[in-house]
């Protein structure tokens, strides 16, 4: 009886033992890797170092972007233990209070419909309810106290100005894997620079979360991202973007550019362009919009063109502003097309100073057939046509110049005077600048200086070439300044002041002709003229109220240099 | 005699000492893990003070951000009542004309 008993024991025990072992083996080698993944989830403490993306100042050292804080609104479905739908209703409720997507009563009941869907998806630890909520609607939902919901802070912006250098700046985005990057402008051209990088720390932590120091230890700090200061100044950009936006309905046109810029140094000072769109909503906005027409957008130039013909016929050596111009005195035939003035009136024996204030296109291909194609090319190309100018924003595009050795002489004729060349108008800005600048051509920059907590850096500025003499320079400038005192624009010029500049009023090249009624009104001009403190562009497209730019684009341009005068401290000469 | 009870005694030291060694190396060890684990618990209360400063440093350097704004500032010039010459004079007078205060 005894011996049977401990046979039964010993069988029982075996068993045991067999089951223990089988237990462990499971334990130990099958489960072993996920299990002790889960406990080191328990006691390793694992954390991202955020590194925050750099901010964007005006040349004064204010805010034109800043890092904002938005919050992303998660929910664990599994936890959340009231009824979906009722919770739903309860955060759209918050979420719709000054929302602009969640106005009418369709939407609301979209999104409540969208968020019960994801809530009632209890298979999921974890789901994106919304983003960009702002701290106080953050603050609202926390109020309820709702077991289950999270909030994940996201990187932002602030744009203190609003929509204001939209183009300019350019946005925040999220990608594919709904990362923050840097689109158009300088947060797209920076992006890298702006970003930064995330650190990571990885400790142990006891069951309260609190770190234990004797543990593992490992941390990769974050680097900051840089802070970018640029030449725009923020008086100088308030001024053209309301003006610009004033002038672009008072004329009618259907879109508008502004650029302001030293032409001393070559930076940017104000950009603007009409329709824009609000970086913070980007995502409402048709991708159209986004680029930027004042470096992207080609157009023919027209009459603003001639004062760099005007001035490589200068330097060139084949004219003199003195210079009469002998087949002035009606239209010019070349092949089967006539060459004819924009008013069709025309002056025998014009002096180029004449031309110039007349903007006589006559006049203008005798200056290019004066020149020859090759030199004509030469010094285009010399200003910068046909190639990028190189400025620090996203989204640059060059349309490229005729090809040396291929121009006929109607192509030489047309060019003289702004059509059938493209330019956009960030090349216009650079190349009138040399005239401005003593004949030296630098590169247009918006940053000025790179910084962070402990350093800063002067942003490179590229090297300055020599274009023009600065005698001819000189007189251009005079020409220049005659066009505006005596040109057709002369009812709009400021008494007194010395301003040298030029109007255009090119026609839009449409299925292979011109469309006389649809023109790029366009000004050019820098102040004062013997001195400049700034230069600047505008261009109009399809003005209604008149197609002319001495109707449209020249008052503009005034009505800025007047504010410009002021903020300055320039005062009329005499 | 005198000699052999002094050895016993020597013997009586000698354990004596590890055996205390051995409590104050323990008492040590564990006054040590207390203190250190406290020192746990300030880390990560001060990582929240930091959290919650570099809250506030935010919002403060929001404020200021938004009283930078160019449209904040046109707006708050305007409800004081501040307008924009409609024109401006220039004379050729060399000394003061007017002088504001």
């Amino acid at each position: 009886m005894n011996k049977f008993r401990i046979y039964v024991l010993l069988v029982v025990f075996t068993i045991s033992f067999i089951g223990l072992l089988v237990r462990l083996f499971y334990w130990q080698i099958v489960k072993g890797a996920e299990l002790s993944q889960a406990a080191a989830g328990q006691h390793k403490n694992n954390l991202i170092l955020e590194a925050p993306r750099g901010e964007i100042f005006a040349t004064d050292g204010s805010w034109l972007a800043s890092r904002g804080e938005r919050w992303t609104l998660t929910a664990n479905p599994k936890e959340v233990s009231e009824n979906p739908r009722e919770l739903a209703e309860e955060i759209v409720d918050i979420l719709s209070k000054d929302n602009d997507e969640l106005s009418d009563k369709k939407s609301v009941f979209e999104k409540i419909d969208k968020i019960a869907s994801l809530l009632d998806k209890k298979n999921l630890y974890w789901i994106a309810l919304e983003n960009r909520l702002d701290g106080q609607k953050k603050e609202e939902l926390e109020k309820l106290s709702i077991k289950g919901l999270g909030f994940e802070k996201e990187e932002s912006r602030y744009y203190p100005e609003a929509s204001e250098s939209a183009h300019l700046l350019g946005f925040l985005g999220k990608n594919e894997n709904g990362e923050s990057v840097g689109y158009f402008g300088l947060e797209g051209y920076y992006d890298e620079m702006l970003s930064g990088k995330k650190g990571y720390v990885s400790r142990d932590s006891d069951a309260g979360g609190i770190p234990i120091l004797f543990g593992n230890f490992r941390e990769t700090k974050s680097i900051n991202g840089i802070d970018l200061v640029t030449s725009i100044d923020k008086y100088i950009q308030f001024t053209i973007e309301n003006k610009l936006h004033d002038g672009m309905i008072k004329y009618g046109a259907k879109a508008a550019t502004a650029i302001v810029a030293d032409p001393i140094t070559g930076e940017i000072l104000a950009m603007a362009a009409y329709p824009t769109f609000d970086q913070s909503k980007y995502y409402q906005f048709d991708n159209s919009l986004f680029i930027n027409p004042t470096i992207s957008q080609s157009f023919e130039p027209g009459s603003i063109f001639k004062v760099i013909v005007m001035a490589s016929g200068i330097d060139g050596g084949v004219v003199e502003p003195d210079t009469k111009c002998d087949i002035c005195s009606g239209p010019l035939k070349i092949d089967k097309y006539f060459i004819k003035t924009w008013n069709n009136k025309y002056t025998a024996d014009s002096t180029m100073t004449d031309v110039i204030v007349h903007s006589d296109n006559v006049g203008m291909s005798f200056v290019g057939r004066k020149l020859g194609a090759d030199k004509f090319y030469d010094y285009l190309s010399s200003f910068g046509f046909g190639k990028l100018t190189g400025i620090d924003l996203q989204g640059e595009s060059s349309p490229a110049l005729r090809k040396k050795g291929t121009w006929r002489e109607i192509d030489i004729a047309t060019t003289s005077f702004g059509q059938g060349v493209a330019v956009t108008p960030i090349q216009m800005i650079k190349a009138v600048s040399v005239i401005a600048n003593h004949g030296l051509l630098t590169n247009p920059r918006v940053v000025k200086k790179f910084k962070n907590e402990s350093w800063e850096y002067e942003a490179d500025k590229g090297e300055v070439k020599r274009v023009i003499s600065d005698k001819t320079a000189k007189k251009v400038t005079q020409m220049m300044v005659e066009a505006v005192k005596n040109g057709e624009s002369k009812w709009t010029n400021l008494r007194g002041f010395s301003v040298a500049g030029k109007t255009g009023t090119a026609q839009i090249p449409i299925e292979g002709h011109y469309d006389a009624e649809k023109t790029i009104a366009s000004f050019v001009g820098f102040a004062p003229a013997n001195d400049p403190k700034f230069i600047m562009l505008i261009t109009l497209r399809e003005p209604e109220s008149s197609q002319w730019a001495s109707e449209t684009a020249a008052p503009l341009w005034f009505s800025i240099a007047k504010d410009l005068f002021l903020y300055y401290g320039i005062q009329p000469e005499n | 005699m005198r000699f052999k009870n002094n050895k016993a005694k020597r013997k009586i030291n000698i354990k004596a000492l590890i055996l205390l060694s051995s409590f104050f190396v323990i008492a040590v060890q564990i006054i040590y893990t207390i203190q250190i684990s406290s020192y746990g618990g300030k880390l990560s209360a001060l990582e929240e003070d930091f959290d919650i400063l570099l809250r506030e440093n935010e919002n403060l350097t929001q404020k200021i951000v938004e009283s930078t704004s160019m449209n904040m500032l046109n707006e708050t010039a305007k409800n004081d009542g501040f307008i924009k010459p409609g024109n401006v004079m220039y004379v050729r007078e060399t000394g003061f004309v007017a002088s504001a205060r």
